[in-house]
């Protein structure tokens, strides 16, 4: 299976939260799409802190290699 | 002669979506209410529900709700009175916020319902301490009290009605199964007992506990000091909307004079 990319995965929580503004969702059902949404909000933070980290490392090596 | 205009909104539980409110706020705004009450439970899940719930999304259902009347607040100019739940340190604590487009105060329900099938006493954090005076603020020259609906069984609490001459009680229920002819019948005869007009906003919606079924049933009303109901909505989405005077409270006073009786004698 192809693994989610970024955008997926903010295009996913953005579904999980249209779905969850709908007032006739039944309780049991907001609940369980709320802690999705939490769990898919942490994955692309992740993704998002790791690409930051690659990024200050790739800017580390520039600066070493002008040096 | 001084007069107010006044609404009361009857919803179901908004759940994460409040959208629909700039419709009633705009509609209230241009027959020109100044001050709106919404029923128990409708910003937030009721109580049972609550329990089956991460304290995150509940936190997250009240932030975002607080946030939106506040700026309704602003946008309309009106002063809101809605029952909404607090997370303190992992606990409920189930208050009426009292919105402005300044601020947000909070009265804390002092007496909750404490029976075996309906125990919010033991689901919420709140204190239980020696009675106080509820929240009351002014609005355009009237003086407004806010009391929890279950509240309305303590002559202690209306005591304060007489004692800081309220105008008008603003009044959100979570009423359910028959109770109709009850709750009609109490609220008329306070507000005649303590001349002074009653604004209930009732919840509407539903709850299914094993095989029982709770009917949140609608009923918001509008009361006068005479007792008499001016408006009542029936058990549908739907919004009141009435003007409230200064001379029937004062008429009221003047007539029946339990004031002045009481005060002979102390």
């Amino acid at each position: 299976m192809k693994n989610e990319t970024f955008e997926d995965k903010i295009a996913n929580a953005k579904s999980i939260i249209e779905k969850l503004m709908r007032q006739d969702i039944p309780l049991e059902e907001s609940v369980k799409l709320y802690e999705d949404g939490l769990k898919t909000i942490k994955e692309a933070q992740d993704m998002l802190e790791l690409a930051k980290a690659k990024i200050t490392i790739i800017e580390q090596d520039s600066i070493k290699a002008k040096e | 002669m001084k007069t107010l205009v006044v609404a009361s909104l009857q919803l179901q539980t908004l759940g994460m979506n409040g959208s629909k409110l700039d419709f009633y706020f705009k509609n209230a705004h241009s027959k020109g209410a100044r001050l709106i009450v919404f029923g128990e439970y409708v910003l937030n899940h009721f109580y049972k529900e609550l329990a089956n719930m991460p304290i995150s999304m509940v936190r997250e259902q009240t932030d975002k709700h607080l946030a939106l009347l506040k700026s309704l607040a602003k946008l309309y100019d009106m002063t809101i009175v809605a029952p909404i739940v607090l997370c303190k340190k992992n606990r409920y604590v189930k208050v009426i916020a009292k919105i402005t487009s300044k601020q947000i105060a909070y009265y804390e329900q002092q007496i909750l319902i404490s029976y075996p099938h309906w125990d919010e006493q033991n689901f919420f954090a709140n204190d239980i301490k020696p009675l106080k005076s509820p929240m009351i603020f002014s609005v355009d020259g009237f003086r407004v009290m806010i009391m929890a609906g279950f509240e309305l069984h303590f002559p202690k609490l209306w005591e304060y009605v007489r004692e800081k001459k309220v105008d008008l009680v603003v009044l959100p229920t979570s009423s359910t199964f028959g109770s109709h002819n009850r709750w009609r019948e109490i609220i008329k005869t306070q507000a005649f007992l303590y001349g002074c007009y009653v604004l209930r906003a009732n919840r509407l919606g539903e709850y299914s506990d094993k095989d029982i079924k709770w009917r949140f049933y609608g009923d918001s009303m509008l009361v006068n000091p005479d007792g008499e109901v001016e408006m009542m909505l029936e058990d549908k989405e739907s919004m009141l909307i009435e003007e409230i005077d200064k001379k029937s409270i004062q008429e009221h006073r003047k007539v029946w004079q339990f004031e002045k009786a009481l005060q002979l004698r102390q």
